[in-house]
């Protein structure tokens, strides 16, 4: 490995870039300084914490010190996805976070065992990073897709209540919205895939350049990891909707109104 | 088939509609609902359905009461046409196609020549069925959602304001059809006087508002 550190002095430079975007700021009087500043000290207090914590688990490189490490980043994902959707806590929390777990560890515990050929499938090297970058992408992914669903539902209840009388199960009832869910929740990952290289280097394939390996070796980790972030949104929506509807709908197969944190009727 | 609707007290998003409201309509009778805009006319249909859960009372199929275990089951006994139908979005001919394709309604045999006639009834083009549903103007989605409610076939029928969009032909129309059908419950909500003329009785929920 021949990778080039930053030091010290070499970060604090980098905040000297801070000055052009706060130019033009303050140039065109757009009133964000005081939210950029903020957003500036939190991600620094934030990643220097993350980064001092990851030292220590990556020195004790305990399996069950990194589980814990992977389950907590699941769990503070699962409080931000539900913040995203716009539904109460106690009907979306167990749902989702059993589907962001089986979003995250079936593909990454594959990415560790079958791609990578680890015999420590929990080693903090690859279980920490991989899994971050595979949740980053579902968490994305389920806000879109567990919003879309229940808001369709929800503005089109006139059209879903009338499959419902018209003999759907609810399972038959709720098929149209989930094939609409599952493709908005897709597209921004099949749109990445597609045009990846050409846009953008992905943050991963640039990460394993800087550390020092060859760049067909970059690109060979960035091809798994994206199929392996597409295999985990794909389980994580699929999963997120069908253990949530046992929650959000009642026995009579109606959506239940309060399920959202604004529950104005928005039909009838 | 019979509904019996037993001392029903409905609230939606917190306005008291009717109470205490008791309706039997027996086997093969044909009903008007009346009342004034926004008495619970429409809701009472969604109770029947199970789409909205009375405060009180009781809804019963067949001497069947309504509950979290026979809900669905009573439904299949049931076709519903809504006010301003919402057809989605999709062609036409998938969309009457649609309940066909459900397990619950396995038993019934998709007929292009039953879509056929009832569209020659209700005076549509056949070329219709090729188009969006959200092209369609609103008498012709209105006849549209007829025309899946009668092929569903369902010993009840609810017929919510199906004549609100529709021109005095297709109203006569709908009526000649609604008097042909022997043996089957049909609850109407309608102010049209093609309608209420030929209801067996008409039903004035008003009266069960809270103070009158």
């Amino acid at each position: 490995m021949n990778i080039t550190s930053i030091s010290v002095w070499g970060l604090a430079a980098g905040y000297g870039l801070f000055i052009i975007p706060l130019a033009i700021l303050l140039w065109v009087r757009v009133p964000l300084i005081g939210t950029m500043l903020i957003g500036a000290v939190r991600m620094t207090v934030q990643l220097l914490l993350v980064g001092f914590y990851l030292q220590i688990v990556f020195t004790l490189n305990k399996p069950w010190l990194n589980a814990l490490w992977v389950g907590l980043m699941i769990l503070v994902a699962d409080i931000s996805v539900i913040r995203g959707t716009g539904i109460r806590f106690g009907r979306l929390a167990w749902p989702l976070f059993v589907a962001l777990l089986a979003g995250t560890a079936v593909p990454l515990l594959y990415f560790v065992d079958v791609i990578l050929q680890k015999s420590n499938l929990l080693d903090a090297r690859f279980v920490i990073p991989i899994g971050g970058m595979i949740l980053g992408n579902c968490l994305r992914a389920d806000i879109i897709g567990i919003r879309r669903f229940y808001q369709s539902i929800r503005q089109g209840e006139k059209a879903f209540c009338q499959q419902l009388a018209d003999g759907a199960t609810l399972a038959e009832a709720v098929r149209p919205y989930l094939r609409s869910a599952l493709h908005e929740a897709f597209s921004p990952t099949l749109a990445s895939m597609a045009t990846i290289g050409l846009v953008s280097l992905p943050g991963m394939m640039t990460g394993v350049i800087l550390g020092g390996s060859e760049p067909m070796t970059a690109i060979f980790y960035q091809i798994a990891i994206m199929i392996a972030i597409f295999t985990g949104t794909a389980i994580t929506v699929w999963l997120a909707v069908e253990l949530s509807r046992k929650t959000c709908f009642d026995a009579f197969g109606v959506l239940n109104r309060h399920i959202f944190t604004d529950n104005a009727p928005q039909g009838r | 088939m019979e509904i019996l609707i037993d001392n029903l007290t409905l609230r939606y998003d917190g306005h008291l509609l009717f109470e205490n409201l008791s309706i039997r309509a027996l086997s093969g009778q044909k009903l008007c609902i009346a009342g004034p805009s926004g008495c619970g006319k429409s809701s009472l249909f969604r109770a029947v359905l199970g789409f909205i859960r009375p405060q009180q009372g009781t809804i019963s199929i067949a001497g069947q009461p309504m509950n979290d275990k026979s809900v669905w089951h009573l439904r299949r006994h049931i076709a519903y046409v809504t006010q301003e139908p919402d057809l989605g979005q999709e062609v036409v001919l998938d969309r009457i196609r649609r309940p066909f394709d459900y397990k619950t309604n396995a038993h019934l045999a998709w007929s292009p020549q039953a879509v056929k006639g009832y569209f020659e009834r209700f005076k549509l083009s056949p070329k219709l069925l090729q188009k969006q549903t959200t092209d369609l103007s609103g008498g012709e989605k209105q006849r549209v959602a007829i025309i899946i409610g009668l092929l569903l076939n369902r010993p009840i029928l609810l017929l919510d304001e199906p004549a609100s969009a529709l021109d005095k032909e297709s109203r006569q129309i709908l009526k000649n059809t609604l008097c042909q059908l022997s043996g089957k419950t049909v609850l109407v909500v309608s102010h049209d006087e093609v309608l209420l003329d030929n209801a067996d009785a008409v039903i004035d929920i008003a009266v069960f508002r809270r103070g009158l």
